[in-house]
């Protein structure tokens, strides 16, 4: 097997798993802004039905 | 080219002493195989990513709110779903790209390895084990080269020796003649001038004076009176002779003698001579012999250090791949032609496939599917199995000629691709697992179940009847039924059909049918000649719809209710269990059975021991398989005869399939039918035995004759064939024994069983395999593992959709 298509494959796959981790990143931000979001609502649902 | 093979999976394994060279082709990895697992990397990031969607939903239930239009306000100030939705593009676009990328390098984009092999797979099994034969064998015999190559050389090397330590020796013995030859010749040339001067001497004595006066004057003038005188002394004529001329005498017989010595001289130097000419001949042989062996050493390295073998084997799998790489692209772009939607269409036809509303005696489907137990698999079961694990399987088309069908009933298809295609009933049996199918009497069909000319057969085979011509299907002779054939695979149902009969009756159980519609909420439709109709459940009114209508009108099954009916198949445990496995637990049940009856039989009892099926279960069983997890009892010689005469007699369980066999004490009869034992194979020897050791002796001689032949068969050509699986039924027979010996605390022959099983096998595989199978009721425990790896793949595969 010729190491530099190896290593040229294994540069790709790098790349790719930088870009994917970034873009999950990314994800997780957006979801957890949400998740506040919604849990700040909730919050205010409670206190308001203990009115 | 990937050089992936079945070693152990579909084929005789290659025992013990896997070369490692061999092994290394075969593993070796390529830049595409690299580049491929790779690619598999990214497909699983990216399929373990949970959807958006799934993320959201999540985070719903956590925090569920009273008022869910808020959820959806948050979402719109958020932007959240364009936003997550802009990003997992993203991810599928770098996806893409990088797979891309990656399948530029490393060429794999041209042919993927991997899906080259799952496509041998799934249409290429039988050709598969072929190769892989082909595969073991050329493995065994470059193994069987390695070792008995060097033993030959090394054989060769001694030989050499040994001639060489003749030639020294011979040479020597050579000189040593040469020199005896010498001495010889010198002895002969003194003898020879001794002799040369007595003779001189002796002529010289003949011519003296003295000599001849003494001749003439005393001898020859002695009286006759003197004569007699002196003979009557007792002195003769020829003494005075002598007396006169004893010098002469003397130097004549020494002349004599020493002539004498030489000839025998003479003679010693001719066979010495002889000898040393021997002796030549002997070296140049020995020459001849050491260059022999050298050549033998030449041509031994030679062919050892040849890897033909290994150029055969990996020529063998590449051709393999090519030849597969070509049938894929074929089928890739044959995928119109071969498709039933179009070809319905095209060929105003539908395709369907009969399913036999009654359990049928015979019924083909139990001989064309070893892979599921067929007495679990009525109609609803069969459409389940096709609607779930949509196997590939064989079809007629009907048309507004009406040809007629092998049944009445069955599954209507709306889209399926045509694999092979035939004018009449082509027999087509699947190889093994649920996707190789292929008729059993098409020799073309030799590396595929893909017929590559689709176009022509599809045109004979699929049309008005009077138009197919049977005979034009020329891998394919004698199709002279009124039905054609056709396997498809991915066949995808648009609902069931029911067909009238040619008096425009319905035949067989309609009611059974609406049952069967319902329950699988599957549309039924009447075919009556060239007309399709639904049926009005409740009042069954017929209403006349078009083959349109009835595409149209079908709901394709979501994922997970395809899922649940394969699932509904494993619950049922309704695939066959490995040969193997029922041999192992057929021959523990046996071995347990045995030792009780010996027992009772011992103390004078008299017992046989019967097995037989449920009178219910005997009609469709004929297949050894079926023999299993059928209990084993021990009854009364009475009982055991009085089951015989109602069972008739043997030609009537071979007509119905029926099975009982007993082993007693006082007949000892057997019973088969179909060719098989149905006592139990592998278990014939113990009808030799008659008491509890003997029994154990004999099982160690069956043992010691399936080693001895197993490893004859090895020698041959390395496929011991059944042999191994026979060694276990036998082991696991003498196993169940063993553990009923301890049982009764017969602690000698439980010790002589479980040296047996020691020497032969292996103990604790025994005890793993009946912990893990054999369950507290004693009956078979059905475990993951049985079922097909075809279906677990199938399961997988709808768990990843």
């Amino acid at each position: 097997m010729s190491s530099d298509i190896i290593q040229k494959i294994t540069e790709i796959y790098s790349d790719f798993k930088n870009k994917l981790s970034d873009i999950k990143n990314q994800k997780k931000s957006l979801l957890k802004i949400y998740r506040t979001k919604i849990e700040e609502a909730k919050i205010k649902e409670l206190k308001e039905s203990i009115k | 080219m990937n050089k992936e093979f079945p070693k152990n999976e579909e084929v005789v394994t290659l025992e013990a002493n896997e070369n490692p060279v061999v092994l290394a082709i075969e593993t070796e990895k390529s830049d595409q195989e690299f580049a491929t697992e790779i690619l598999s990397k990214i497909e699983n990031e990216i399929n373990s990513e949970p959807s958006s969607q799934a993320e959201i939903q999540k985070i719903d239930n956590s925090a569920k709110l009273n008022n869910p239009s808020i959820n959806e306000e948050i979402k719109k100030e958020l932007d959240l779903e364009n936003k997550l939705g802009d990003l997992d593009n993203e991810m599928k676009v770098s996806c893409k790209e990088t797979k891309s990328k990656i399948s530029e390098i490393s060429g794999s984009g041209k042919e993927n390895p991997l899906e080259l092999s799952e496509f041998s797979k799934r249409y290429s099994t039988f050709y598969r084990k072929q190769i892989a034969q082909k595969i073991n064998n050329l493995r065994f015999k470059y193994q069987t080269k390695l070792q008995q190559k060097p033993a030959e050389i090394e054989s060769s090397k001694l030989s050499i020796l040994d001639f060489q330590s003749l030639v020294e020796e011979t040479k020597n013995k050579k000189t040593s003649d040469e020199e005896s030859l010498k001495n010889l010749q010198e002895q002969r040339k003194i003898l020879d001038l001794e002799i040369e001067e007595l003779k001189n001497n002796l002529n010289k004595r003949k011519n003296s004076f003295v000599y001849k006066i003494r001749e003439k004057f005393i001898f020859n003038k002695l009286s006759q009176e003197a004569f007699e005188l002196l003979q009557s002394e007792g002195i003769t004529k020829e003494g005075i002779k002598e007396k006169l001329y004893q010098k002469d005498f003397e130097i004549f017989q020494t002349i004599k003698e020493k002539k004498e010595d030489f000839d025998k001289l003479d003679t010693s130097l001719q066979n010495k001579e002889q000898e040393i000419k021997d002796k030549n001949t002997l070296l140049k042989e020995l020459k001849t012999s050491i260059e022999n062996k050298y050549k033998s050493i030449n041509e031994a390295e030679e062919i050892m250090n040849s890897d033909f073998e290994i150029k055969e084997i990996e020529k063998t799998i590449t051709d393999f791949y090519s030849e597969m790489s070509t049938q894929k692209k074929n089928i890739e772009a044959g995928k119109k032609e071969r498709s039933i939607a179009e070809i319905s269409k095209e060929k105003d036809v539908l395709f369907l496939h009969s399913i036999p509303l009654e359990i049928v005696i015979g019924n083909s489907f139990s001989q064309n599917n070893r892979l599921v137990e067929t007495n679990k698999f009525g109609p609803e079961e069969k459409i389940k199995m096709i609607l779930g694990v949509e196997p590939t399987i064989s079809v007629s088309t009907i048309n507004k000629e009406n040809q007629t069908l092998v049944g009445n009933f069955g599954l209507i298809f709306k889209e399926g691709v045509v694999l092979s295609a035939y004018a009449g009933d082509a027999g087509t049996l699947l190889d093994e697992g649920v996707y190789n199918r292929k008729s059993k009497y098409d020799h073309s069909l030799q590396t595929s179940t893909i017929q590559q000319d689709i176009g022509t057969n599809l045109v004979h085979a699929v049309g008005h009847l009077q138009k197919r011509d049977p005979k034009s299907n020329s891998s394919v002779e004698s199709m002279d039924q009124g039905w054609n054939e056709l396997v498809i695979e991915n066949p995808q149902a648009a609902g069931l059909f029911y067909q009238k009969d040619n008096t425009h009756q319905m035949p067989g159980d309609l009611a059974k049918a609406k049952y069967i519609s319902k329950q699988l909420n599957l549309p039924l439709y009447i075919l009556d000649k060239e007309k399709i109709y639904q049926i009005n459940e409740e009042t069954e009114d017929l209403k006349e719809v078009n083959k349109e209508y009835v595409f149209s009108s079908s709901k394709s099954l979501s994922t997970v209710e395809r899922k649940n009916l394969v699932e509904e198949m494993i619950d049922k445990e309704a695939f066959n269990k490995k040969l193997e496995t029922i041999y192992q637990f057929n021959g523990y049940n046996v071995g347990k059975t045995y030792f009780k009856f010996m027992k009772r039989f011992d103390s004078g009892e008299k017992v046989s021991v019967v097995r037989v099926g449920k009178k219910e279960d005997l009609e469709d069983k004929n297949e050894i398989l079926e023999f299993f997890d059928t209990s084993f009892e021990i009854k009364t010689t009475e009982f055991a005869k009085e089951q015989w005469e109602l069972f008739g007699k043997k030609e009537d369980w071979e007509k119905y399939g029926a099975y009982y066999s007993t082993y007693d004490s006082e007949t000892v009869f057997r019973t088969q039918f179909s060719g098989l034992a149905v006592w139990e194979p592998h278990a014939e020897f113990i009808v030799e035995s008659d008491n509890i050791s003997s029994y154990i002796n004999m099982a160690e001689k069956e043992l010691e004759r399936l080693s001895e032949q197993g490893k004859e068969l090895k020698k041959e050509d390395g496929d011991v064939g059944q042999i191994p699986i026979r060694k276990k039924s036998v082991l696991f027979i003498l196993f169940g024994f063993m553990e009923e010996c301890k049982k009764a605390g017969d602690i000698k022959n439980y010790e002589k069983a479980k040296n047996v099983i020691e020497k032969f096998g292996n103990i604790n595989e025994c005890e793993t395999f009946v912990n893990k199978r054999v369950g507290q009721d004693g009956k078979f425990q059905y475990l993951n593992e049985d079922v097909p790896i075809e279906i677990r793949k199938k399961i997988k595969e709808l768990d990843n959709v």
